[in-house]
């Protein structure tokens, strides 16, 4: 088994307000999302500072994010795509392998 | 918990883990139904709902069927069922946008449809002179039927086995109550419906 190392784990995902984001959206179901305030409320992140973690993931394709507008307000629904799901797999699965590899036998 | 978007965090393995069980139980806390609290409130509502019924009736000979207080009282506990229901359902919904949100309107359709149409199916029973022992029996009976059923449909979505085996538990407790009469069959349908539901409950709870 080759040692996995800081490096293999994916930067995208390695930064603890996007890791919140991707393992928040991780416990819905397939195919649901949140809205753009509920998860501001879930991460507790400023709206600027989430947009900006959103918009990297939104570029790797790990989540997408649509708009729908009612009579008074827009709402943005953020959703994790499959892509996103896989990636996050292989996060905890290489994170698991440096854990490991760390602990003395 | 003011976090900057700035890039150069060095996040160690360690709190990387600390953070994905944390975020892990923080999400589930507040995105998934309760199913612990729900099987809880459903069990205690058998429990006590069918209860009720046995209370007002079990000395009755011949059988004349429940009336006045103890319907007043079935229908108050209903209605407190519902509204937790909706209170367990909801908190977890807040913000939620999919599929899911739709899988649960079809299935308390499901629900509401399939224990109505076994009622009219009772009322057509009773209209053609069937006995009024059967008519009751099936009218008792309904809630679980339909309520196992929809359990086990629904664990076909998400191959959950727990639900399979509460929905076939049910089904089991509803048949097998009906040869007890429709007096027995509701001391059946409280203590064992209520009880499966109750022991599925802390089942959740600790799994």
């Amino acid at each position: 088994m080759t040692v996995a190392t800081n490096d293999e784990l994916d930067p995208v995902i390695h930064v603890p307000a996007r890791l919140r984001i991707v393992v928040t959206l991780a416990t819905l179901g397939e195919g649901d999302g949140l809205t753009f305030t509920r998860l501001q409320d879930l991460i507790g992140l400023t709206p600027g500072n989430l947009i900006t973690h959103l918009r990297k993931l939104e570029e790797a394709g790990y989540v997408t994010m649509a708009k729908s507008s009612d009579d008074s307000a827009t709402r943005t629904s953020v959703t994790l795509t499959y892509a996103g799901r896989a990636a996050l797999e292989r996060y905890t699965t290489t994170l698991r392998q440096l854990l490991d590899s760390a602990t003395p036998e | 918990m003011n976090e900057s978007s700035n890039e150069t965090t060095n996040l160690a393995p360690d709190d990387a883990t600390i953070i994905l069980r944390e975020t892990g139980e923080r999400a589930r806390r507040h995105l998934l139904i309760n199913r612990p609290l729900l099987f809880a409130v459903w069990g205690l509502t058998a429990l006590v709902g069918y209860g009720i019924l046995w209370l007002a009736v079990h000395d009755q000979h011949p059988y004349h069927g429940p009336r006045g207080a103890a319907l007043a009282w079935l229908g108050l506990v209903v209605v407190i069922s519902i509204f937790l229901r909706l209170w367990v359902v909801s908190r977890s919904s807040v913000g939620l946008a999919g599929p899911s949100n739709l899988r649960r309107s079809i299935l308390s359709l499901s629900l509401i449809v399939g224990t109505a149409t076994l009622w009219i199916v009772d009322g057509a029973l009773a209209h053609a002179g069937a006995p009024r022992a059967a008519v009751t029996v099936l009218e008792m009976a309904a809630p679980l039927l339909s309520f196992g059923l929809v359990l086990c449909a629904s664990a076909s979505q998400r191959s959950n086995v727990g639900s399979l085996a509460l929905g076939l538990g049910l089904l089991v407790v509803a048949a097998s109550g009906a040869y007890a009469g429709p007096i027995g069959c509701l001391a059946v349908y409280s203590l064992a419906g209520g009880g499966v539901l109750l022991v599925a409950a802390t089942v959740e709870a600790l799994v």
